[in-house]
């Protein structure tokens, strides 16, 4: 299906080749594990396989790519249409407003007739158990929800070949496994190639794994041989202090958008103290994201959360954000300035301390997903803070990056530094926090 | 339900023939008509339990400055023409009417407008492209999540300041993440296959009788305001 050989990608005003040295083909039927580390070219490589490098994307290609045996650049409109793309942000895939039209229009552009759009669409719904969102309007669905219908909607167009860029990326452990279920029941009647972070989701669905090497080398990989489930060390901060000291105390916090319905968190109970680190889990929408900004002050609270002993409604913002800093989901929501150095004010300490000292002067928005992601943390710790609250830290992470991560949350937790982690990543939080809480229809329990 | 079967161009069409009714002939009596086929045609256009009320009076009470503001102005700056029977009063008064007419008139359709409805009707009668049109839909929809990111940027900002203000750094990162939802759309909408031969599973509307008539009844009551 797919023949690679010393394929090369050259971003228009970039002057870094990617390249994929080595010779490897891709058959009818595989389901093929593109394995790599972070920032290797996984990316690239699908957008080519799909025809959009160089056909969609501006950039300069050399050596061989062929599909059925023709280079990808003379790729007809039917045989485009013949190879499906998933990417991993969830939301910036949505056209239509809701579920239905949005599924309908890919059948759309096949040109089928009302009748046969309608049987499909509740055909497939009906066999994956979703007819429960048919009439939902997509701006009311969850990320995995999203991602769920993205993943249907190409599949209703019945592809010869599916690339995956780590589709379970912005999702929830149950809504992974449900995109991994209807991949499942796909595998045999299209050839899969998917990049993918958390290993275990995909474990038994690959057959073949092509590795990536940091030296741009294509390698066929016994998948017998690929560590599947790789965990962790333990890395729980050997602080000197006993936790005494506590910085933040919540008693009794009831909390609800809407009056009329069950509040979304209800009598919270938590306490943290300095060094400390907490995990906060729970399933998609359960609150999680919504106590971080009660606790930083972003949604104002009634007096049942305290910092030091004070009501943190008594407290302006300002002045609670000198004690507090939030690092959101997106890294990316932090870069205000154009290169890394400008980001920390030139501190080089803070460069060494995060390892951003080779991408000093580079964009924010250029480096890897895991500098991103440092660099979000330091530019925190610029402001003296004592608690700092994370969210989703672990997002499209892969295995180094979050033990790079870890490792920084440990030392900075050793200098002192509070943590409340609130991630689906318990193998993350597990190896970072004593106390980790699971938030379960609005309660908080120890898990 | 007859406000199901009345064509989505109505929204367009009726306030275009109020608001040029209003730039015709500035007078109270011609106002006066306007206003009432802007409410009829409004009633007869969206349904009860899908008017949006709040809206309405936040776009309201957005207006009282903008048009205290004209309404002095006209009163002060104004100049009444020789041999015309009026005074600045009456000068303001007017112009403040008509500009509040003008922006109601505008906006209240737009506010309850089926932006799926419409985008899928421009295209199938062919008064817009397939992409373009989908690219614009798309974008409508896109509004939710982008105003959502720039409220979660301009709070990371504020934090990491420690300020409560608005600054003008943010829009280098909106525009990025604006670009790039744009680009992650338009990779979206080829990856679905969008072309120009496609079918629709929504047929377009047909005007009908009573759109007809509508636009008859519209046309008279401007051509009898006028004259």
């Amino acid at each position: 299906m797919y023949q690679i050989n010393h394929f090369q990608v050259r971003y228009s005003q970039q002057s870094s080749v990617i390249q994929f040295n080595g010779k490897v083909s891709i058959q009818q039927g595989d389901c093929v594990l593109l394995h790599g580390n972070s920032g290797c070219g996984k990316s690239t490589l699908l957008l080519a396989l799909k025809g959009l490098i160089p056909n969609f994307i501006y950039a300069t290609i050399a050596g061989e790519l062929n599909y059925q045996n023709k280079p990808i650049t003379q790729l007809t409109l039917q045989q485009s249409a013949e190879i499906a793309y998933l990417a991993q942000n969830p939301h910036q895939q949505i056209i239509c407003p809701d579920v239905f039209s949005e599924l309908a229009f890919g059948l759309e552009n096949l040109a089928l007739d009302k009748q046969t759009i309608e049987v499909k669409i509740h055909q497939i719904l009906a066999e994956f158990k979703l007819t429960n969102l048919l009439n939902r309007s997509t701006a009311t669905l969850s990320g995995g929800e999203k991602q769920i219908i993205n993943l249907v909607a190409i599949l209703l167009q019945q592809p010869k070949v599916l690339l995956l860029d780590e589709p379970t990326a912005f999702l929830d452990p149950q809504s992974a496994q449900q995109v991994m279920t209807i991949l499942a029941n796909y595998r045999s009647k299209m050839t899969i190639v998917i990049v993918e972070h958390n290993l275990a989701y995909i474990k038994s669905l690959v057959d073949r794994v092509i590795h990536l090497t940091d030296q741009h080398q294509l390698i066929e990989m016994d998948p017998t041989k690929l560590n599947w489930q790789l965990k962790l060390p333990c890395l729980i901060p050997q602080s000197p202090l006993k936790y005494t000291n506590h910085l933040l105390k919540i008693s009794g916090l009831t909390f609800g958008f809407c009056s009329d319905s069950a509040p979304l968190l209800q009598q919270i109970n938590l306490s943290i103290a300095q060094s400390e680190i907490i995990g906060l889990t729970g399933v998609n929408g359960c609150g999680k994201s919504t106590l971080l900004k009660l606790i930083a002050g972003i949604i104002p609270s009634s007096e049942q959360i305290f910092w030091q002993h004070q009501a943190i409604n008594r407290l302006k913002p300002q002045q609670l954000w000198h004690k507090i800093s939030l690092v959101w989901q997106n890294p990316e929501t932090h870069f205000l300035a154009n290169s890394v150095s400008s980001e920390l004010n030139n501190n080089l300490d803070l460069m060494r301390q995060f390892n951003l000292e080779d991408v000093a002067n580079s964009s924010p928005y250029n480096i890897s997903e895991g500098q991103k992601r440092r660099l979000a943390l330091a530019i925190v710790l610029q402001q003296p803070s004592q608690l700092i609250l994370m969210d989703e830290p672990t997002f499209g992470q892969d295995y180094q990056n979050k033990l790079d991560l870890a490792q920084q949350i440990k030392n900075l937790a050793e200098h002192g530094y509070a943590f409340i982690l609130v991630s689906q990543d318990h193998q993350f939080l597990q190896a970072l926090t004593k106390r980790c809480y699971q938030l379960d229809q609005g309660c908080l329990s120890l898990c | 339900m007859l406000k199901n079967h009345l064509h989505i161009f109505n929204f367009i069409l009726l306030p275009l023939v109020i608001i040029i009714s209003l730039l015709i002939r500035s007078t109270l009596d011609n106002y006066l008509n306007c206003s009432i086929a802007l409410v009829v045609n409004f009633i007869l256009l969206v349904p009860f339990e899908q008017i949006r009320w709040r809206t309405i009076l936040w776009l309201n009470l957005g207006l009282i400055v903008p048009l205290i503001s004209y309404a002095l102005s006209c009163y002060w700056f104004g100049v009444i023409q020789p041999g015309l029977f009026a005074t600045k009063l009456h000068l303001a008064l007017e112009l403040t009417l008509r500009l509040y007419l003008l922006s109601i008139t505008s906006s209240l359709f737009i506010l309850h407008l089926d932006q799926y409805k419409l985008v899928n009707n421009l295209i199938q009668y062919r008064l817009l492209s397939v992409r373009f049109g989908f690219a614009l839909l798309a974008v409508f929809n896109s509004w939710g999540v982008l105003i959502d990111e720039f409220k979660r940027i301009q709070l990371a900002y504020q934090m990491r300041y420690r300020k409560r203000y608005f600054s003008v750094q943010i829009i280098f990162p909106l525009l990025v993440n604006a670009t790039r939802y744009a680009h992650n759309l338009s990779l979206s909408l080829h990856n679905r296959g969008l072309t120009e031969q496609r079918s629709f599973y929504i047929k377009r509307q047909k005007f009908t009788k009573i759109d007809y008539l509508i636009y008859l009844v519209n046309i008279s009551i401007v051509i009898y305001s006028i004259y």
